[in-house]
């Protein structure tokens, strides 16, 4: 049984429909990649998953279990943790307060999981007293990405993770979420970058709301056709 | 798709013939201004009835100009329709002045007074100018509307009508054309550059400058506008009562303006008529309404009597509540496609008010 | 002359508006409290914040006194039974109203507090009336103290209700920003403010913690209801919206920068005092001098110092 089972799935905004009978599956562990041009409904799928839009039919499992219906909060609850497009970090509030919030839905072992975060993005540990919305463009996604971390999830769902990075950066962000993954962590990354490949097992390519290649993301880095189409 | 594929439901062609009849639309115009005359023929009581139903319209009006058409939240009306009835009054009585004059003198306060806050909207917009103007007008009401030397030491200012006017039922009807003018001046006004530039600084004031149009002499135009159409309210209140007095003119009646300007729906000149009618007629109408009357009979001792006297005012007060939880197009939304049948068009929904509502509580989904 | 008697002097010129500003002034301050956290969560100005108070008020009065269907209880229980009134009133209205002016502009949302506020009132006045006022009984007596310039010529010092409605309000302030500041729920009502969709994201149930928010702002209007009743004397249906606590509540929030609890209560006290000088000392040729006074400072306030007096965000 896979960790995470999108079924069917339809959603969009108002009248209008984006995601057009959505179906995928992600295993426990793997690390997939979701990619398509701008507007294919990427972060509309996220979304979804995380709850924080209805599904108007279709289904969504988690861990065999239904989840879409469920509000954000409990989608968290119940393990999978988003990291939104946008970043959208408390910007009034420290990196350490920023983190410490991540862990509402756990707090067992708030300090543990903070040292682990720090451990994957030792710029945080410095920052931890400035307030997040005067960290730089990149330091705001590291902590992004660590404040979903906080929550322990088995589900990591990470939309644009190197939006506005620097080549270099967003190196670092792909090798972090690799050793996320290694860990024991599965990981979706909604991504434009081809960079990200290298590390991805599943790849997943979305064209106007619904998934038009599901493979092995080598098979999609050996394919010159495709890597054109969908990333320049 | 299931939820799509709904074939169109086949055209009624007879329908569109039956709107495009005249006749039945002619009996309702007939029955409303059947029932607008009517007030005036019934009686002073009802005449005077009708004379603060008229003076409501304007004031609804008025707040329409500034809440409808820029967006700006007004919570100190009873400043400006208080100043125009003070200065009516004391014009009429001090100065002397007959009733026209005075009545200008009215206007004039009431535009004097808004240009002054206008000048401060120019610099505080949004939830803080609503406060100033609230500020503006308590420090009205508790200062100038109390000013020994204006109204007699507090007794308050009289206005006495000419003997012409004097029959309620001949002001009722001076009332009903002053209040038409000034629906058919709104038409007009929203009709002209000045009312396209309004919408245009209401929805994005940035653009509004971009596109060339004079931001700051549009935005004190309309609190001009504003505070004279008030004023002119105010005159005639002050001469319906005959007199002014300070203490009338409250905090909780400026919240009686914005609520039925809301409940009529805001940005509808339609609706705003509606409403404004409906809640300066809520005590006298609840007071004849029989299911009312029993309901209140049943509660024990004080109580009954009490909810006579205010119980209006409760239902007034979820009157707004419901329709800005429920219906956030106000009595606007439930008439307009009675209003655009009556107009010619099809019975379907049509706004009969400037366009899309950028600050008007029906701007959810 | 002893020095008694010159301190009891100079107390009743200078030290008489002095104490009835601050007392007046705490009770603004706890509307402003109100006021800033709504505002600080959700961008809201509620016009309803002083009417919790006022209903809170008259429901304490009847607990104590016995009125009507209401059983006379001991002091401390009528006071927490207005308490719950205030935060069901405050819960009421986000649960009814507020939550689903979500999209609404923001000056609709000032309009639905506003018609709170006016419901409120009229329900008091249709339950209770307006003619046979209802006294708050004054706990402790009158106090007696030469700087607060009701000494008279030999009395002592005597810990009377002024005192005692000023400790009960810094002991409430005092509770409310441990509350706020000690515990993850104000933590989660200012992550909410910031970033609703990444809230409920962390897992934070941003709608109880709204919910919350309303909750808290209800419990502090009623406080402030609660403490300006004995000083009210006779309370009329809607005293705390009209006569000058929802006003200068909203005055005293803008003055101590609108996002600022220390701010916010700071500001309140000065409005309460300023006004208490205003109107001691404007000639009685202007009628409202305090008021218009007051109405100057806020004018002056937003056009040269927009983010207030006392302002930044705490
Ligand atoms: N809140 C919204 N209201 C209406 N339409 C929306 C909304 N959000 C997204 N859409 C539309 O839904 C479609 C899919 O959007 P989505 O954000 O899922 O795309 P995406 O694949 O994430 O694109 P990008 O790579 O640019 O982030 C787009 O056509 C977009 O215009
Ligand atoms: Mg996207």
């Amino acid at each position: 049984m896979s960790l995470l089972e999108v079924e069917d799935l339809r959603t969009g905004y108002g009248l209008l429909p984006v995601l057009q009978g959505l179906s995928f599956s992600i295993d426990e562990g793997q690390t997939a990649v979701l990619l398509g041009i701008n507007g294919a409904g990427k972060t509309t799928t996220v979304n979804a998953i995380a709850g924080l839009l209805r599904a108007w039919s279709g289904q969504i499992r988690f861990e065999g279990s239904r989840i879409d219906g469920l509000e954000p909060w409990d989608v968290v609850a119940r393990g999978v943790a988003l990291v939104p497009e946008g970043r959208r970090v408390f910007p009034a509030m420290t990196v350490r307060a920023n983190l410490e919030l991540g862990a509402w839905t756990s707090r067992a072992q708030v300090r543990k999981t903070i040292d682990e975060v720090y451990g994957y993005f030792p710029r945080l540990q410095e920052r931890s007293g400035q307030l997040a919305g005067t960290l730089s463009g990149g330091e705001q996604q590291m902590l992004a990405i660590g404040r979903a971390l906080m929550s322990r999830p088995r589900l990591l769902l990470v939309d644009e993770a190197s939006l506005g990075l620097s080549p270099l950066l967003a190196q670092t962000v792909f090798q972090v979420i690799d050793r996320i993954n290694d860990d024991g962590t599965t990981v979706l990354v909604v991504e434009q970058n081809a960079g990200v490949l290298p590390y991805a097992d599943q790849a997943l390519v979305m064209e106007k709301g619904t998934i038009t290649f599901d493979g092995p993301a080598t098979a999609l880095e050996g394919s010159d056709e495709l890597r054109r189409t969908y990333l320049g | 798709m299931a939820t799509e594929a709904l074939p169109a439901v086949a055209e009624p062609p007879d329908l569109g013939e039956a709107a495009r009849f005249w006749g039945p639309r002619y009996g309702v115009w007939a029955l409303i201004v059947a029932v607008v005359v009517a007030v005036g023929l019934l009686g002073p009581n009802a005449a005077q009835h009708g004379v603060v139903a008229a003076a409501y319209v304007i004031v609804g009006l008025s707040l329409n100009i500034i809440l409808g058409y820029t967006g700006q939240l007004s919570l100190g009306h009873q400043g400006f329709v208080g100043a125009g009835a003070l200065f009516a009054a004391y014009s009429a009585t001090k100065v002397g002045l007959p009733f026209g004059p005075a009545l200008v003198i009215g206007v004039a306060a009431g535009a004097a007074f808004a240009l002054l806050l206008g000048f401060v909207a120019l610099r505080i917009r949004g939830l803080y100018l609503a406060l100033i103007t609230l500020v503006f007008g308590l420090a009205l009401q508790v200062s100038l509307f109390q000013a020994p030397s204006l109204t007699n030491g507090g007794a308050g200012q009289p206005a006495n009508r000419p003997s012409s006017l004097l029959a309620p039922d001949r002001y009722y009807f001076v009332c009903l054309g002053i209040t038409l003018l000034v629906m058919y001046l709104d038409y007009r006004l929203t009709k002209s550059k000045a009312g396209r530039a309004f919408i245009t600084i209401r929805d994005d004031e940035r653009v509004a400058s971009a596109f060339g149009i004079n931001v700051t002499a549009y935005k004190l135009l309309a609190f001009v506008l504003c505070g004279a159409t008030a004023g002119l309210a105010g005159g005639l209140l002050a001469f319906a009562s005959q007199q002014f007095n300070g203490n009338s003119y409250t905090f909780q009646l400026a919240l009686t303006f914005v609520l039925m300007t809301v409940v009529g729906g805001v940005g509808s000149r339609s609706g705003v008529v509606v409403g404004s009618v409906l809640f300066a007629l809520l005590h006298d109408f609840l007071a004849t309404f029989h299911p009312f009357i029993s309901l209140t009979h049943v509660l024990p001792g004080q109580l009954s009597t009490n909810a006579q006297q205010f119980g209006p005012d409760l239902i007034g007060a979820l009157l707004l509540l419901v329709t800005l939880a429920v219906n956030p197009g106000g009595i606007h939304a439930g008439i307009a496609p009675l209003m655009s049948w009556l107009r010619g068009g099809d019975f379907t929904r049509a706004d009969d008010g400037p366009a899309s509502h950028g600050e008007g509580p029906s701007g959810r989904p | 002359m002893s020095a008694h008697l010159v301190l009891a002097s100079v107390g009743s010129t200078v030290g008489t508006p002095l104490v009835g500003g601050i007392v007046n002034g705490a009770v603004y301050g706890l509307v402003a409290l109100g006021i800033v956290l709504l505002y600080k969560a959700g961008r809201i100005f509620n016009f309803a914040q002083a009417e919790f108070g006022t209903a809170s008020a008259f429901v304490t009065v009847a607990f104590l006194q016995g009125i009507g269907p209401f059983p006379k209880v001991p002091a401390p229980l009528a006071v927490v039974a207005g308490l719950i009134t205030g935060g069901l009133l405050g819960f009421l209205s986000e649960r009814l109203i507020i939550t689903r002016l979500f999209r609404a502009p923001r000056a609709t949302v000032l309009v639905a507090t506003a018609g709170i506020a006016l419901f409120l009132i009229s329900l008091e006045a249709v339950l209770l009336g307006v003619s046979t006022p209802h006294v708050f009984p004054r706990v402790g007596g009158q106090s007696h103290f030469a700087l607060f310039g009701t000494l008279q010529s030999n009395d002592s010092y005597k810990f009377g209700y002024t005192e005692i409605t000023m400790v009960a309000t810094l002991l409430v302030v005092a509770g409310l920003a441990a509350l706020f500041f000690r515990t993850r729920y104000g933590m989660a009502i200012l992550a909410v403010s910031q970033e609703p969709t990444a809230a409920g994201v962390v897992g934070i149930n941003v709608r109880s913690i709204s919910a919350l928010t309303w909750v808290l702002a209800g419990v502090l209007g009623a406080v402030a209801g609660i403490v300006n009743a004995p000083f009210t004397g006779a309370l009329t249906p809607g005293f705390m919206t009209l006569n000058g606590p929802l006003i200068n509540g909203f005055i005293g929030a803008i003055l101590g920068g609108i996002t600022s609890f220390p701010g916010a209560f700071v500001g309140g006290l000065l409005v309460g005092v300023v006004s208490s000088y205003a109107g001691q000392y404007m000639p009685a040729a202007v009628p409202g001098g305090a008021t218009v006074v007051v109405a100057a400072l806020l004018l002056f306030t937003l056009l040269v110092r927009p983010t207030g007096l006392l302002g930044q965000e705490v």
